[in-house]
């Protein structure tokens, strides 16, 4: 935290380049984020860097009670939104290109550990991700895959942390429902 | 009823305090509260049990997702957000700082930056808003004069983004010279523009090109765009790669001659372009023109046949003797799926346009043409000598153009290249490509599933080229099978009969569809019918709900409550009686018994 503000100053001083150490600590996570999100690498991308690229530009508004990692987070997951958005009608029509990259990830790991039986298993839990709605999803991934604390990603979605315990409550119920039968 | 609704919020209330347990944020009262209830609710113990095995299975999954490293794919869009964050300072003002700090630094860009918008552009067509951002580890050498010698970036470790809208431009007889270890990056919009007798050239250096496609590399994928004027050069020494996302693409460069001819070189030899016509460079092999045959193609030995008995029946036609001479001077040109994407296909037929006469190799997938305005003629004697008249450079020896792809990227296709011709799609028999199974395999490997499809419903043969299979991908499910695209034809072959077979030669590229004469094609109806049969449909149940009756099914996707007149992906609930229930698949009726 220390670190990151140091670095922060010295981008708002101008040294630019320092904004590549803020990248290089975090990229992996908000590149991650996006593509679960958004379940497609192009617009993962897209996500990334726009995140980034905002991240920069608006460093002055950072507000250093809240962590980086969590500011960072919120601007990528307005990213996801505004994508969504902009998008909805195309993707009610589109399958998404990309949509296999979770899948045929996750599908390379559990093959390596030998669990041949947990492919219809990974595939199911992609597919309960993505029938998520969209404010239950950011709460699963964000709390599960990301690691947040509730309270941060209750400033993250401008939410009461009571209210992400209701979503992420839904979204386990949810999941659960749709690999109910498949895990035992 | 009151009581129930009592248990079931109390039982609510207690999952969402095992949700809060999940996240460790439950007070030890709290969970005393969760055990003293589950000692006597069996359907919460069951329903925590479940949460509990999802959260495990969920963290398990997500361990393994966070062990991935992307530094990969990030790799160049971290070049680009660099490149990028120059054009946007935050809002402090850090001029003091650097004017302290780098004084030396600020000076030699500056000095840079003018000499790039002073050289870089003739002073005639002088693109004052255009910006090069430069960055450097090193000094840069750049070197001009006016006396015929080229612009060289060489020989530094440089990144040089061209942003967006900017333009790089040659002039006249000059040449720029991107050395070794330059990486140019050319972003959206960005172009670079070699005029009249002037000439690109990339020895050993890198082109970064942001582009969405990642089979074929473009040069102009993303809105970057290199243009050739008349007698302009584009030579790609040895080892020049072209990158994408930290991975070195070896495939292709797509040139466009837009105006004049074009000539293309590596040390493989030379090609020249007509213009408007499109060429592919790889590093290791000649350049080519997309699209053009070989001689001794089958694809145009099956032209000729088709044009021999063309000819004889359109002996009267008014040209014919004009349209022979074209034909026996011509070269010839097969539109082919490169990429296999509507998109590709069009340029196809753009380029074929542009370069006439050719001749469009259109498949006989079905005897009626599909796409006709109700004011065409409807025969196909009429059609033909209909398309003849309208398009007097296609020679179509049948009447159907097969187009595969996504409806919306066809209908538009439609619109935009045969507004006179074609109104509306209507591929019936190939319905199944509006699938969405399909249509993601369409997508991302574009025909996965289409031979099956194809030879089931149509007896089509198919060909392939071998160069495309390379590209398939290693591992990928296949209707279920985790297998290559490739495994997956052979076991077509073995398993269904469908009939497929190599291209000889790469170059005949990807597909043509072919009439076979499918003497498989009864033994496929028979196992697909023997396969309906079994069907793998189990009637779980019946339900009254509200004087309906909805029957409980087991698929092989799944299970679900489905009432009559429901479909379950191809399967139709036609009726759903008292004692069975009649489903429609594949226009057979199967009727099964509710137990």
């Amino acid at each position: 935290m220390e670190e990151d503000r140091n670095i922060i100053e010295r981008v708002k001083l101008g040294q630019t380049d320092e904004f590549e150490k803020l990248m290089n600590k975090y990229g992996n996570a908000i590149y991650s984020l996006a593509l679960q999100m958004t379940s497609n690498q192009n617009d993962a991308e897209d996500v990334y860097q726009e995140t980034f690229q905002r991240a920069f530009k608006y460093l002055d508004g950072y507000n250093d009670e809240y962590s980086f990692y969590t500011w960072l987070h919120k601007i990528a997951v307005h990213e996801v939104f505004k994508l969504r958005k902009k998008r909805y009608q195309l993707l009610k029509m589109e399958v998404p290109l990309e949509s296999q990259d979770l899948e045929s990830f996750i599908e390379g790991e559990w093959e390596e550990e030998g669990n041949i039986d947990s492919k219809e298993l990974e595939k199911k839990l992609k597919e309960a991700i993505e029938k998520l709605s969209s404010k239950k999803r950011t709460v699963f991934v964000l709390r599960l895959f990301q690691g947040l604390p509730l309270k941060d990603i209750a400033e993250i979605l401008d939410l009461t942390v009571d209210n992400v315990k209701i979503l992420l409550y839904r979204a386990r119920q949810e999941i659960a429902k749709e690999l109910k039968g498949f895990l035992k | 009823m009151s009581e129930n609704r009592e248990i079931s919020n109390r039982c609510e209330e207690i999952l969402f305090l095992i949700s809060q347990d999940l996240d460790g944020e439950l007070l030890p009262e709290e969970k005393e509260l969760i055990q003293n209830h589950l000692q006597y609710c069996s359907a919460c113990s069951a329903e925590r049990d479940s949460l509990l095995r999802t959260s495990a299975f969920t963290r398990r999954a997500a361990r393994a997702w966070n062990r991935q490293d992307f530094s990969g794919e990030r790799k160049w869009m971290d070049l680009q957000i660099m490149a990028s964050l120059s054009k946007t300072p935050p809002a402090h003002s850090f001029l003091p700082f650097l004017l302290e700090k780098f004084m030396p630094l600020c000076a030699a860009s500056l000095i840079l930056i003018a000499y790039l918008s002073f050289n870089f552009f003739s002073p005639s067509e002088s693109k004052s808003q255009t910006k090069i951002w430069v960055k450097s580890d090193g000094p840069i050498r750049l070197v001009s004069n006016q006396e015929k010698k080229p612009w060289k970036i060489e020989n530094q470790p440089i990144n040089m983004g061209v942003p967006e809208g900017a333009l790089i431009e040659a002039p006249q007889r000059n040449e720029i010279q991107i050395g070794n270890k330059v990486v140019l990056i050319l972003h959206k919009g960005a172009q670079i523009r070699i005029l009249k007798g002037s000439a690109i050239k990339i020895e050993k250096g890198m082109v970064l090109v942001k582009g969405k496609d990642y089979k074929t590399t473009k040069i102009y994928t993303a809105g970057g765009q290199i243009f050739l004027k008349k007698s302009s050069v584009l030579i790609l020494v040895k080892k020049v790669s072209l990158s994408k996302f930290g991975q070195e693409v070896t495939q292709m460069t797509d040139v466009t001659a837009l105006e004049g001819e074009v000539k293309l070189h590596n040390e493989h030899g030379n090609l020249t372009l007509a213009q408007g016509g499109k060429g592919l460079l790889n590093p290791f092999q000649s350049p080519r023109i997309n699209f053009l045959l070989e001689d001794d193609s089958i694809l145009l030995s099956e032209a000729r046949k088709r044009w021999e008995k063309r000819k004889i029946r359109s002996s009267l036609h008014r040209e014919s003797d004009h349209m022979k001479k074209i034909f026996e001077n011509t070269r010839w040109s097969q539109i082919s799926f490169y990429g296999s994407s509507p998109r590709e296909f069009i340029d196809g037929i753009n380029n074929s346009l542009t370069n006439p006469p050719y001749i469009l190799l259109i498949s006989e997938v079905s005897p009626k043409p599909l796409f006709l305005r109700s004011d065409t003629p409807k025969t196909l004697p009429q059609i033909l000598e209909w398309l003849e008249r309208e398009l007097p450079l296609f020679h179509i020896f049948t009447p159907e153009l097969v187009l595969l792809g996504k409806p919306e990227d066809l209908k538009k296709f439609v619109k935009k290249n045969f507004p006179l011709l074609l109104e509306e799609r209507k591929m019936p028999s190939l319905g199944d490509l509006g699938n969405q199974k399909i249509k993601l395999h369409l997508r991302d490997y574009p025909f996965a599933n289409v031979p099956a499809l194809l030879y089931e419903q149509k007896g089509i043969k198919l060909y392939f080229s071998e160069e495309v299979l390379k590209h398939s991908p290693s591992r990928h499910t296949y209707d279920g099978l985790r297998i290559s695209f490739r495994d997956y034809l052979f076991r077509l072959r073995e398993t269904l009969g469908v009939e497929w077979e190599f291209c000889p030669r790469s170059s005949d590229t990807l597909f043509l569809f072919r009439p076979s004469s499918h003497p498989g094609l009864k033994k496929i109806k028979r196992d697909l019918q023997r396969e309906l049969e079994g069907f793998s449909i189990k009637i779980l149940g019946k339900i009254q709900e509200g004087g309906r009756i909805k029957i409980a099914l087991q698929t092989r996707w799944g299970r679900g409550i489905y009432s009559q007149g429901e479909k379950i992906k191809k399967i139709k609930i036609l009726k759903i009686e008292d004692s069975r229930v009649i489903f429609v698949y594949k226009g057979l009726l199967f009727s099964y018994d509710i137990g």
